[in-house]
């Protein structure tokens, strides 16, 4: 417990001090803060890892299964995908769209109890790991394309920016590099949905009763199919898709955070009890 | 002829991708509405909690029940019209492409040279395709060009055809599936044998267990099962519990609640009026004598708090019921007793005993639940396609004496992203 927390918060710690760095980047425009950035995420996210690997162990099960826990690995996600991304698409200024993103998830999970529960019946099944596991990463890759899109409408406003014509890369890499981030979330959002329904019917025995949760993510679902087919269509803008992936990756935080606080279904039943009774 | 032009019209808007995309629009804005109003209330719930004015809106619009009604059908009907056109209409251009070859001259030409020097030079563009990974190469004439091609990933072109094939198969068989749904539920304690709405088959509950984890928090629920054709004779028996459903010619039980059962034995003056089991929740009922009890709840591990009844845990460690009686419909005793203990009211005594829990498990059956599952699996494998198997080709043309390559040639290990990747900053 000491151990899992002590290294959450150093992580959480890291990420605010990359944040930091590449804002100092955005700002003052050296590019040695990014550099910092880079590192401290980087620490950050083996802080984090570590976090997640000891209530893993303790818990003996994957940290997958309340707020706190999908919370946390969602964070990790975010992170996973960013490095990922920073690394393979060299942006140093994604760091400056993506950390804001990250934080708040990571903030959202330091919020929930941390106390380890058994796991309740309904969620014992291989299916809610399918589920979840690819969640954690779709949700990265979505992050990810918001913060890329984010980029791509700056650098559309700001066309004339020295700075932001030097370091952003033009619109049709970041349009690519969003497709990119979207197709491998949208393939992974769909094993979320269809494990998901999986799931229901062996739980359940429907796997598909428009609870707000899945209705969310048939929601969130549609938003990324339109963004795919704007950016296929030669009359629309691809200003246009941008702004979708950004709606997408709201849709994603109202389907996680929103549905689980504002509205009521099954999914919150089955974090609370875990069964349904008569 | 006006009227062919309009029917055509009106075909060419029905498959048109920006209709399907207003439709999907249009379902993401209800279900939106539907996720933030409770769905399938009754009126004076929503009476409870919105304004007149409201209310008035959401009943008038059907917004109670958004998923049932019938402009979100016709939506997704109209959406699978709109697949189902674009889908056959577009098959024929999709084969086409996955067959033919085109490409442009302006925005893939790899490079041009001369072929004076070259001794083969069937040989050397055979090499060169090789070399980039490209294997079977196809020629063709083009008035006087001669033209060498060899494609990858043909199959690529298919990736949204089957997505949407997909989707459509999994809209069809939900409907089909919410058309024809057949459930009912059978519930009873451990012996206990009852019959599944009108199929002709008996569920006979063999027994119910419940694990418990640490801290006395529940592990799983376990329901021994047996099902018993209209004889009597039993066709199959198993194990099922939370998340793992027994399954017999389509009809799947789950393991839904439990609950407790009481055995009640009700008497007046000295003599016995009645003998049945009770369900928590549920009221033995004399309408001669116009007496009721009600089996309110059971505590298994009671204890009196500041803050009311409670129970310390799930074991019957220290069992209490919690009752009502009526008498000719109005509520005259309510209280705790343990089983077995005597309940007087006037004349009538009443007495609870045997305890025991219930399995309750509902039945259902779902047909179109593998055709769901495959467009499910055709969504992915096309979205697979769709994503990363993009076609690809190499085209070599010899004219006179120049030769040309165009194309993706720049494959192997490397991607098209990086013929655009000089953009990058930094
Ligand atoms: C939620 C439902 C839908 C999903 C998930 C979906 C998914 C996709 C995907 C992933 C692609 C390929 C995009 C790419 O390669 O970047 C695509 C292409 C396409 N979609 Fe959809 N789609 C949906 C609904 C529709 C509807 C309703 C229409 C209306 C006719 C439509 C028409 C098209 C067309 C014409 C293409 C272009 C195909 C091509 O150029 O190869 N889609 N769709």
């Amino acid at each position: 417990m000491m151990l899992e927390n002590q290294s959450f918060n150093f992580a959480l710690a890291l990420y605010i001090f990359s944040l930091v760095g590449y804002l100092c980047f955005f700002t003052l425009r050296k590019e040695k803060y990014a550099v910092y950035g880079s590192m401290l995420v980087k620490f950050g996210f083996l802080f984090h890892t570590l976090s997640l690997a000891t209530r893993a162990v303790e818990a003996s099960r994957l940290p997958l299964s309340n707020q706190y826990e999908f919370a946390n690995s969602f964070a990790w996600g975010i992170a996973f995908s960013f490095i990922a991304f920073e690394w393979r698409y060299k942006l140093k200024l994604l760091g400056s769209f993506v950390l804001p993103l990250l934080l708040l998830v990571a903030f959202y999970a330091a919020m929930q109890s941390k106390e380890i529960m058994p796991l309740m019946p309904a969620l014992q099944s291989k299916w809610i790991v399918v589920h979840v596991s690819t969640a954690v990463f779709s949700y990265g890759a979505f992050a990810i394309a918001c913060g890329v899109s984010i980029m791509y409408i700056i650098r559309d406003r700001l066309r004339e920016d020295r700075f932001i014509n030097k370091h952003l890369p033009n619109l049709r890499v970041l349009d690519i590099i969003s497709y990119r981030a979207i197709a491998l979330g949208f393939i992974m959002l769909t094993v979320v949905i269809v494990s998901g329904a999986i799931w229901a019917e062996r739980a359940w025995g429907r796997y598909w009763q428009w609870d707000p949760k899945e209705t969310w993510s048939f929601i969130t679902w549609i938003i990324y199919a339109i963004y795919l087919h704007v950016r296929l269509t030669k009359g629309w803008k691809d200003k246009k898709a941008a702004w979708f992936a950004v709606l997408g990756f709201v849709s994603i935080i109202f389907t996680y955070i929103g549905v689980n606080t504002l509205l009521v279904g099954y999914h919150s039943y089955a974090i609370f009890l875990g069964f349904r009774w008569v | 002829m006006q009227e062919d032009m309009s029917f055509k019209n009106l075909i060419s808007l029905f498959r048109s991708m920006r209709f399907g995309l207003t439709l999907l629009g249009i379902l993401g804005v209800l279900a939106v509405i539907g996720s933030t109003i409770p769905q399938g209330q009754s009126e004076a719930f929503y009476r409870m909690n919105y304004s007149e004015g409201r209310v008035r809106l959401i009943m008038a619009l059907g917004f109670n029940n958004i998923y049932t009604s019938l402009y979100f059908k016709s939506l997704f009907m109209a959406l699978c019209i709109n697949l189902t056109l674009c889908s056959i209409l577009r098959f024929k251009d999709i084969l086409k492409k996955a067959n033919g070859l085109s490409y442009s001259k302006e925005e893939e030409k790899i490079e041009s040279l001369s072929i004076k020097g070259i001794e083969k030079p069937d040989a050397f563009i055979k090499e060169k395709f090789n070399s980039w990974g490209y294997g079977q190469i196809k020629t063709r004439q083009e008035g006087q060009r001669t033209v060498f091609y060899s494609k990858r990933l043909s199959i690529g072109y298919f990736g949204s055809w089957l997505i949407h094939l997909g989707l459509l198969i999994v809209i069809i068989a939900y409907s089909y599936g919410q058309y024809s749904n057949f459930s009912a539920a059978v519930y009873g304690i451990p012996g206990a044998v009852e019959e599944i709405g009108d199929t002709g088959l008996s569920a006979a509950i063999r027994d119910f267990r419940i694990e418990f984890g640490a801290g006395e928090t529940i592990n799983q629920y376990y329901t021994e099962l047996e099902l018993l054709d209209q004889e009597g004779i039993p066709v199959a028996s198993g194990l099922l519990y939370v998340n793992n459903p027994f399954r017999y010619k389509g009809y799947s039980f789950y393991q839904t609640a439990t609950g407790w059962a009481a055995g009640i034995k009700a008497f007046k003056g000295n003599a016995a009026i009645g003998d049945q089991l009770l369900y928590e929740g549920t009221t033995y009922i004399d309408e001669a004598e116009g007496i009721a009890l009600q089996f309110n709840k059971l505590y298994p591990d009671y204890i009196n708090t500041s803050s009311g009844m409670s129970t310390v845990s799930q074991l019957p460690n220290n069992p209490k019921i919690l009752y009502s009686i009526f008498y000719q419909g109005s509520r005259v005793d309510m209280n705790v007793v343990s089983p077995g203990e005597i309940i007087n009211w006037q004349e009538y005594q009443f007495a609870l005993d045997n305890i025991n829990r219930y399995t309750y498990l509902q039945v259902n059956k779902m047909p179109g639940k593998a055709a769901a599952l495959s467009g499910a699996l055709l969504i992915m494998v096309g979205l697979y396609f769709a994503f990363y198997l993009k076609p690809r080709h190499v085209v070599a043309v010899v004219e006179g004496h120049s030769l040309s390559f165009y194309g993706h040639a720049a494959v192997r290990g490397k991607n098209v992203f990086n013929s655009v990747n000089t953009g990058l900053g930094g």
